[in-house]
């Protein structure tokens, strides 16, 4: 088989895989078994006598319409991995972003988690408590929410710097189940930041205060850097089909 | 050749024939193809990619299991995945083709009670 064929076959694949919200192994996974499968469509039809050209045409015609297979295999991917998927492509690179507009966007987003997740605490104590939501939303909230929306944005700034070298911006999202775990920690970490925080911007106690900054930086200094390398890692082993054109 | 069988009728059916043919030997997708190429006796006209979203299917319902496979074979390229059915898919295979039996048996006997060799009962009986 010649290499612009094999390129091809490649893309054929690729044209199915790239676009599933689905972890990078799954991904990994299917390409591998695919091309592996489109593969020997070509050698038959090369020994049953086809031009390359013609042995092509007729994998991509034994093989299917690729939107169809990837809506299909689509279905197989289980809930948890997709919704993994899609909360890490919430924290990834965009094509083109500088390296400061995606520390504030990280930063916005941690800071709009934190909100989020303390808004829910604050509802489910008013409702088991059958008090006004009022009565619990205290005015400080959103500067503490500011508070580790900054934290995370500056150590993001700080470890693209660290990994810059290896980051690579892309349209899709893979991500590897060690991430899903990095992922649950991460949220476990600004779960116990903001109640820390909720007592101790409450209190107003400035050492308590500055611990919690401290506990913020240190959560997300171990989250980033981690996730930043798990992807750097990714990319390079899937980099050889990442660099195909499939359009 | 034989008359081709639609692809609606073939639905449905897809996961018991793989399940069938993994009881026999375990075998990758490419394989298992081939096997269903040549006993449906060219009948089925089935876009081969469209097998591995029912491998996975079965596979996350606990009715196959897959291994890459050993690095022993003289054939270059990729490794192929190689599936085995389960315990779990047996049990599975062996009510749908009780099941099948089953349908075959009462739907022939409406349908075409002479191809089954038996004369259709009449309708006071």
């Amino acid at each position: 088989m010649s290499e612009p064929d094999g390129v091809e076959l490649m893309i054929l694949v690729e044209r199915v895989v790239r676009p599933l919200l689905a972890p990078h192994s799954r991904l990994m996974t299917l390409r591998q078994e695919l091309l592996a499968h489109v593969e020997q469509i070509h050698a038959e039809e090369i020994e049953n006598g086809s031009a390359p050209a013609v042995a092509l045409a007729r994998t991509q015609e034994r093989f299917g319409n690729p939107d169809e297979i990837r809506r299909h295999l689509q279905l197989t991917v289980p809930l948890h991995e997709r919704f993994s998927s899609w909360f890490e492509s919430l924290f990834r690179k965009r094509p083109g972003e500088s390296d400061s507009a995606f520390a504030i966007r990280c930063g916005l987003k941690v800071g709009g988690l934190h909100f989020v997740l303390l808004f829910a605490a604050i509802l489910a104590l008013s409702i088991i408590q059958w008090r006004s939501i009022t009565d619990y939303i205290p005015g400080f909230m959103a500067l503490l929410c500011l508070t580790f929306a900054v934290d995370s944005a500056l150590v993001t700034g700080l470890t693209q710097w660290v990994v810059k070298p290896y980051l690579i911006a892309e349209h899709k999202t893979i991500a590897p189940k060690g991430r899903l775990i990095a992922g649950t920690a991460f949220v476990a970490l600004c779960l116990s930041v903001s109640f820390l925080g909720l007592v101790a911007w409450s209190t107003t106690d400035a050492g308590l205060m500055l611990r919690t900054v401290v506990l913020s930086v240190a959560a997300s200094a171990t989250v980033f850097p981690t996730v930043c390398l798990a992807y750097v890692r990714e990319r390079l082993a899937a980099q050889p089909w990442l660099s195909l054109d499939i359009t | 050749m034989s008359e081709s069988v639609s692809g609606d009728a073939l639905r449905g059916h897809l996961e018991t024939m793989l399940l069938s043919i993994l009881s026999e030997r375990d075998s990758h997708g490419f394989e298992l193809l081939k096997q269903l190429a040549e006993r449906g006796e060219g009948a089925f006209h089935l876009k081969e990619g469209t097998v591995y979203p029912v491998l996975y299917r079965l596979e996350r319902a606990g009715q196959i299991t897959a291994r890459w496979e050993d690095g022993k074979s003289d054939r270059r390229g990729p490794r192929r995945r190689v599936y085995r059915l389960t315990a779990k898919g047996r049990r599975t295979l062996e009510t749908a083709r009780q099941q099948w039996s089953r349908f075959v048996s009462v739907v022939g006997n409406i349908i075409a009670p002479a191809a089954l060799n038996r004369t259709p009962r009449p309708h006071w009986a």
